[in-house]
């Protein structure tokens, strides 16, 4: 439990601070004024009900506070002003600050403002225990008016409050400043009186950069275990076992910082007059349960729509294989594993056996229990022994009763100051994995060899270089010098966190830039200035030696449909696949199959397992597809489209319909909400479609016999419904326009499509022979034919119905009046002179 | 999410990742990780039906490597795949019709039955003989090949890795054929086109010792690809069961970076990186939910929504920001600036310095390591000047100091990489060469040491510790591979049990300490290091102040001495450690005449630290004080 804590800040505004310092762009006032504000901001920053603040301005305009008379006798207490009597720090009393505090026109008394204060201290804290602070934030140059100093000098020390002065032109520590007699007396007074008051006097700069200096967060030290250390079994061996009480502490802890909460935008399109709270922002996360549709469900009736179930109805189950084993809460308290809350050594071990990387966690320290003398000396010998021996401990830890156990390591730590034994969870066997990678040393011939040279060699030369460069980037040339210790690297984050929050809050207009990263914070992420200069020439070396040259290829994870992908990311026609090279990997694939058919296996092969060529859309890895992911993965979560939809990126073998159609279906939403995410694995209607195209073929090509026909009839009836723009809903463009071309496009590329499946199915050089899948196509006629002028919205090219019937009728068509074979989008208006 | 991915998607569970950025990152781990498929193809001619020399038969040590790799597949990633196909076998079954090939298990997640159908085999239970025969020594490696590529593809399912793992004695197979014996080497390379890579666990026949160059040289050539993977170190045969088995093991999960980053090593100097996880600690699967009520146990998926409190609207996260509480006030910004809170460079190693080794404190530890090798992919070069730093810094006993972003949303951290150099023991690689990579922690993550003390353990009281850590010393160090998680166990052996609705749930806890051992051998020394301790008196001053504490902390302090066996024996010697102030406190209170102002557990700890029994009531305590202050 945090103490309680209550601070007055007394800010003198009297008229002579509008006068800037020597050197200075900014009045007295406003400098002092930043002091303030980050002073208050460390307070609203701690965030905590009992810390309270109070400011009081000295030498305003307005006078207000308890004690101010105004009579016949005199004024007491005047132009002091309470800007916010104690209470919580709030975002408003610094933006008062910094908005709303001006300078006086009359000078105003520190003292009268430092017992106004008092005052208010005594009448708030009472008797209670507080941590009382008193700030004076001032340029000393009133007067003070120290009557009735000997009672306050003791009121300050009885209460245990703490005054600490900041001067615009107090010496500090380095020089001394010209300065009027007034200020000097006043300096010389603040000097006496903070130090009864066991507070202090800053000059100006000095309470910067102390306020600027970077602090750890203080922790209080909380045992996360207070029990005994054991060797032995001191249940059945009492004497001839060790039980020794510990307490054990983290000694490293991760800093994390406090998650930042979901702000809704869309909470400012209503009216605040009809919102009951204004405007909240907040998010509320809505959960439901949908039982999962397996596949087997799925091709059954009724395509088993989502059904939801109550929460409180769902257990709990793991798998084992494929088998869903569920087991209920009880049986798996029941059945888990019972452990007695201990810390108990196994044995002892040479520390030179132990490797680094098998530490898992944060490291604890282990004390003896405060105030227990034999403990203490039975760990001293414990520890101290370790040490001579260059051993350490392994122990298990179970941290409560029934906790999983832990498997630790013990070693000692002898400080001046500090004795201890350090705690760190290691690795079970099941935590490590053993990979084996190849050898950077040793590379053999085909015939058993060891290979000398290789450029994948170190050479005797480059590894000289490398310890020069090494020497050069030294960071810790003597024992007592060391760049970057831990001690004394600040997180950044934490930092910039507290900075960009603070100033967003101070400055609520968006469009103002962030401030930069303290230089100070960014340096610790940059090398060294000086010694980078320095290795430079062995760095130029070493690039000279070892000759690294960046791969530039398509990116992991981008080829084929990816790599075209990321050409022509911004057009959602299919226009651009389909003309030119922008569809070289879709008719790379493309051809590999027409390939197929004409009897190389390995390319046929290949198609059946998607492995290099039409199924490369396939994720080369987590990296290169994480933005597209990420978007489709949102959009599930939004609950927009269904979840499992949301993964479909690609046409698989499995129901390439399905996932055609959840592939459109995410393309069109991303579209309608203007989501662009570029990058691998963002789906646009162009890419599904090709990847429906590719499927067909693939179907075709490794069909045995006509096993695969039928799946490929319902590919091609799925892809020329949408081609023919039957749902309107799925053309995705804004105006009319450029929704008719869209439409046009898409006829086109159908018209086009069918006409290569019919080329390629009567190709008779090809073996096996597919006329017979050109023979299903004719029998579904209307289903699967040319797109005729009725069948299409208007504008788009669709063919009479003559043709059309021509077409599918027509048995073999001469090869030379058939369209391109390269996948080169044939001309329009040659193909369609052919084909009249 | 699927625990095929557990390894992975554990990883998501990192502790910079926002709650969101995990859900996140996690459907797409599971999306994108992929699934391993491994074929097992077991070679049943009739000398892998003869015990070698030690006695095993490598045809059922071959079974049971695919056992074993069942069984944790089954509990730590249940999405991979796993078949079984025996050849050289007298009956056939395979979907080609070829002779001699016996499809034993499809390609397919594993399941109970299959490893009770492998069990069956093993404890003999199903005969060999009956169910498949051997066709002594008859059968076309090509079409074995031919039907392992078949399985493969006919599984629609997207598959990460696919594998076959080889069990063979017969180094020269088809020796006399040169047409098979081609078909065969034709039919393997086409199975490597396809991204099959074949690993060859070759076993010794007696007296005879496995020869790669006889055949399969040539074809496991072609299997090594241009990433790091295996251009592994020349393995040599093996013959044992354990042996056969550490080396299934190793092979047993795809390794699989976990990143690859530039590592910029000074200005106009970048190589390439890949990052692995090889210490992690391994948890228990994520559990599904299930809805049990209807006639049978379907699995239920959550499906979660924003919802605007204001507006009552559906969200997308186009319509998310974030915020934080300043003072009252909700202080907005983007998804774009909350990660830049924290991300301070693109992903990649930044090198700042080296130091020497020993400035990588083992105290300065938050997390676990991961590893660093070369990636040629990435930058051409990468290998040979990785390996040549990493020469250079053990050679130098340096470690170097790097600024490190992982991943775009990651946290940038300072980190320490740590040489390592490559160890080939008698079974192969035992410690991989490449650079481990150790998180830092931050000031902000150091906690100073709360105690102070300045006792040093007396030269008789050292030498008595000695003697009982030089009698339980474990010559061979602390290996982690003989410690298994016991919950871990137990969670897996409670699914087993539940699953096949066996009885047994009792598992085998290695991390209990072996006391009986421990006693006979040390316990002596053990007493006699006690007797030394009691016998040593101490300074108060070396007790040092203790740190603070809180109602809560006391409170759990007496729970503590009630159940230690230690507390009322002690009392007498562990008087309060800060004596003089809680002195001078009271003294001034009693001074003053405001003792009333003193709490109850103040009084009671004064009244404690100059052994007086306090009593119970304020008025009491109070009365005491100022009758010792009188005295006094």
């Amino acid at each position: 439990m945090a103490s309680k804590e209550a601070t007055i800040y007394i800010l003198d505004v009297g008229p002579t601070l509008k006068a800037k310092r020597e050197g200075c762009t900014i009045s007295r006032h406003e400098e002092t004024k930043q002091v303030l504000l980050a002073l208050l901001a460390n307070k609203v920053h701690m965030n905590r009900k009992t810390v309270y603040v109070s400011v009081v301005l000295v030498g305003s305009k307005n006078t207000n506070n308890d004690l101010a008379t105004l009579d016949e006798n005199g004024a007491d207490y005047q132009f002091v002003d309470v800007l916010q009597p104690l209470g919580i720090a709030t975002l408003d009393l610094m933006k008062g600050v910094q908005d709303d505090v001006e300078l006086g026109d009359t000078m105003g008394d520190c003292m009268d403002g430092l017992i106004v204060s008092l005052d208010m201290m005594t009448k708030f804290c009472k008797k209670l225990k507080y941590q009382k602070k008193i700030y004076i934030i001032t340029d000393a140059t009133a007067a003070l008016n120290t009557e009735g100093l000997e009672h306050i000098t003791p009121t300050l020390k009885e209460d245990g409050i703490e005054l600490n002065v900041i001067g615009t032109d107090f010496d500090g520590d380095r020089e001394s400043k010209p300065k009027t007699t007034t200020q000097a007396e006043n300096e010389e007074f603040f000097k006496t009186l903070c130090e009864e008051t066991s507070g202090n006097i800053f000059s100006l700069e000095e309470a910067t950069e102390q306020l600027s200096e970077f602090h750890t967060k203080k922790v209080k030290p909380t045992a996360v275990y207070r029990g005994t250390l054991d060797l032995g079994d001191p249940e059945s061996h009492p004497d001839a076992s060790l039980s020794i009480p510990v307490h054990m502490y983290p000694a490293t802890m991760v800093m994390k910082l406090s998650t930042a909460k979901k702000y809704s935008k869309l909470s400012e399109s209503v009216s605040a007059d009809e919102l009951p709270d204004g405007h909240t922002g907040n998010v509320n996360l809505s959960r439901a349960y949908k039982l999962k549709v397996t596949a087997d469900m799925a091709d059954g009736d009724g395509d088993g729509e989502d059904v939801e179930v109550p929460a409180d109805s769902l257990e709990k189950a793991y798998m084992y294989g494929k088998t869903i084993v569920p087991i209920r809460a009880v049986d798996l308290e029941a059945y888990k594993l019972r452990t007695a809350k201990s810390l108990t050594i196994l044995g002892f071990f040479k520390a030179h056996f132990f490797r680094r990387e098998w530490l898992l966690s944060n490291i604890y320290s282990v004390f003896s229990a405060p105030g227990d003398s034999k403990a203490l000396v039975e760990l001293s010998g414990l520890l101290f022994g370790l040490e001579e021996k260059a051993s350490m401990a392994l122990c298990r830890y179970v941290r409560v009763e029934d906790a999983e156990p832990k498997l630790g390591i013990l070693w000692h730590h002898i400080g001046i100051d500090h004795k201890c034994l350090y705690f760190g969870q290691v690795a079970f066997s099941e935590d490590i994995r053993r990979y084996v990678f190849a050898s950077l040393s040793d590379i053999q011939t085909a015939s058993g060899k060891k290979v000398e040279k290789h450029k994948l060699l170190a050479t005797p030369e480059s590894i000289e270089a490398c310890k020069e460069f090494i020497s050069a980037l030294n960071l810790k040339p003597s024992e007592e010098e060391e760049y970057l210790r831990p001690e004394e690297t600040f997180n950044p984050a934490v930092q910039r966190h507290k900075q960009l929050v603070e100033f967003r809050a101070l400055n609520p207009d968006r469009n103002k830039p962030l401030p930069p990263l303290n230089p100070i914070l960014e340096a610790q992420l940059r090398p060294i200035p000086e010694l980078e200069v320095n290795a430079q020439p062995m760095a130029d070396n070493l690039i000279r030696i070892w000759d690294i040259k960046k791969v530039e290829q398509p990116l992991k994870g981008k080829r084929g449909y990816q790599a075209t992908l990321e050409e022509d990311k911004d057009k959602d026609g299919i226009s651009a696949q389909l003309s030119g090279a922008g569809g070289a990997g879709s008719a790379a694939s493309g051809g590999s199959l027409f390939e197929g058919l004409t009897g190389n296996k390995r390319h046929k092969s290949e198609s059946v397992f998607g492995t290099a060529t039409s199924g490369s859309v396939n994720h080369r890895g987590p990296g290169g597809s994480a933005l597209g992911a990420g978007a489709a993965s949102d959009l599930a979560a939004s609950g927009m489209i269904p979840f499992e939809m949301s993964a479909v990126r690609e046409v698989g073998t499995s129901d390439p319909v399905k996932d055609f159609q959840a592939m459109v279906k995410i393309a069109t939403i991303q579209s309608q909400q203007g989501v662009r995410v570029a990058g691998a694995g963002f789906v646009t209607v162009a890419l599904a479609v090709d990847q429906m195209k590719a499927m067909v073929f693939k179907l075709i090509s490794t069909s045995f016999g006509d096993q695969l026909y039928e799946k490929a009839i319902d590919c091609l009836k799925s892809l020329r419904e949408f081609l023919s723009g039957a749902d309107p809903s799925l053309l995705t463009a804004e105006t009319e326009t450029e929704r008719k071309e869209t439409a046009k496009e898409r006829v086109d590329t159908w018209n086009t499509f069918i006409r290569e499946v019919k080329q390629t199915s009567l190709n008779t050089s090809t073996s096996p022979l597919r006329t017979d899948f050109w023979e299903l196509i004719v029998k579904h006629k209307r289903e699967l034919g040319l797109l005729t002028i009725d069948e299409v919205p208007a504008g788009a090219n669709g063919v009479s119905e003559e043709e059309a019937d021509k077409f599918l009728l027509e048995a073999s068509e001469d090869a030379t009046a058939a369209p391109a074979e390269e996948g080169d989008a044939p001309d329009e208006d040659d193909l369609l002179a052919l084909m009249d | 999410m699927s625990s095929s991915s557990s390894w992975r998607s554990r990883y998501e569970e990192d502790p910079d990742g926002d709650e969101d950025e995990n859900i996140l990152t996690e459907l797409q781990e599971s999306q994108w990780s992929s699934r391993d498929s491994i074929l097992f193809v077991i070679d049943c001619s009739p000398s892998m039906l003869k015990p070698s020399e030690d006695g095993e038969i490598p045809f059922y040590t071959a079974i049971k490597c695919a056992m074993t790799v069942q069984l944790n597949k089954i509990i730590s990633s249940e999405s991979d795949l796993v078949g079984i196909v025996l050849y050289g076998t007298a009956k056939s079954k395979n979907s080609n019709n070829f002779e001699n090939i016996y499809v034993l298990q499809e390609l397919d997640a594993p399941d109970v039955q299959k490893i009770q159908q492998l069990e069956s085999i093993d404890d003999k239970s199903l005969d060999f003989d009956e169910a498949f025969g051997t066709s002594n020594g008859k059968y076309t490696l090509g079409e074995m090949f031919w039907t392992a590529t078949n399985l493969f593809g006919s599984h629609a399912q997207r598959v990460g890795s696919k594998r076959l793992f080889l069990f063979t004695n017969e180094d020269d197979p088809h020796a006399g054929d040169i047409s098979l014996r081609s078909a065969s080497k034709v039919r393997a390379k086409d199975l490597q086109q396809f991204g099959i890579k074949i690993e060859l666990f070759d076993v010794d026949k007696p007296g005879e010792k496995f020869d790669r160059k006889n055949f399969y040289r040539d074809i496991l050539m072609d299997s090594m690809d241009d990433e790091d993977e295996d251009g592994a170190p020349p393995e040599g045969s093996s013959a044992t069961l354990q042996e056969l088995l550490q080396r299934v093991q190793r092979k047993e999960v795809k390794k699989r970076a976990m990143f690859s980053v530039p590592f910029k090593l000074a200005n106009g100097l970048e190589i390439g990186v890949r990052g692995y996880n090889l210490v992690m600690p391994q948890k228990k699967g994520n559990h599904r939910n299930v809805y049990t009520m209807g006639e049978t146990v379907r699995e239920v998926q959550t499906v979660s929504s924003w919802i605007c409190a204001d507006t009552t609207q559906y969200l997308t996260p186009a319509d998310l920001e974030y915020y934080w509480e300043f003072g009252g006030t909700k202080v907005i910004f983007t998804k774009e600036e909350v990660a830049s809170m924290k991300t301070f460079s693109d992903p990649g190693l930044t090198l700042l310095g080296f130091k020497p080794k020993d400035a990588l404190l083992m105290h300065h530890n938050i997390g676990h390591a991961l590893f660093l090798y070369p990636d040629e992919r990435s930058y051409e070069g990468s290998t040979r000047a990785f390996s040549a730093l990493l020469t250079a810094m053990a050679d130098m006993d340096k470690i170097a100091i790097c600024s490190f972003t992982q991943r775009a949303t990651y946290s940038t951290r300072l980190v320490a990489l740590v040489p390592q150099l490559e160890i080939i023991g008698s079974n192969g690689q035992e410690q991989p060469p490449g650079l481990q990579l150790i998180p830092l922690p931050w000031a902000d993550d150091i906690r100073p040491l709360p105690i102070e003390t300045g006792f040093e353990a007396p030269d008789e009281l050292k030498d008595a510790a000695l003697n009982v850590i030089s009698l339980l010393n474990m010559k061979k160090g602390f290996l982690p591979d003989n410690y298994e998680n016991p919950s871990l166990q137990k969670h897996y052996k409670v699914l087993q049990a539940t699953a096949l609705n066996q009885r047994d749930m009792d598992i085998d806890d290695k991390t209990l300490p072996k006391t009986e051992q421990m006693h006979a051998r040390a316990g002596e020394h053990i007493r006699h290091y006690k007797d030394v301790a009691e016998s040593i008196e101490i300074q108060e001053a070396d007790l040092g102040p203790s740190p603070p504490t809180s109602a809560t902390t006391t409170k759990r302090a007496s729970q503590t001495s009630s159940d230690g066996q230690s507390s009322s024996k002690r009392a007498r010697s562990a008087p309060p450690t800060d004596d003089a102030g809680l002195l001078a406190d009271m003294r001034a209170k009693y001074d003053s005449n405001e003792l009333k102002l003193a709490t109850v557990a103040s009084l009671k700890a004064f009244l404690k630290s100059v052994n007086v029994k306090p009593g119970s009531v304020k008025g009491d305590l109070i009365a005491q004080v100022e009758t010792y202050f009188e005295d006094n």
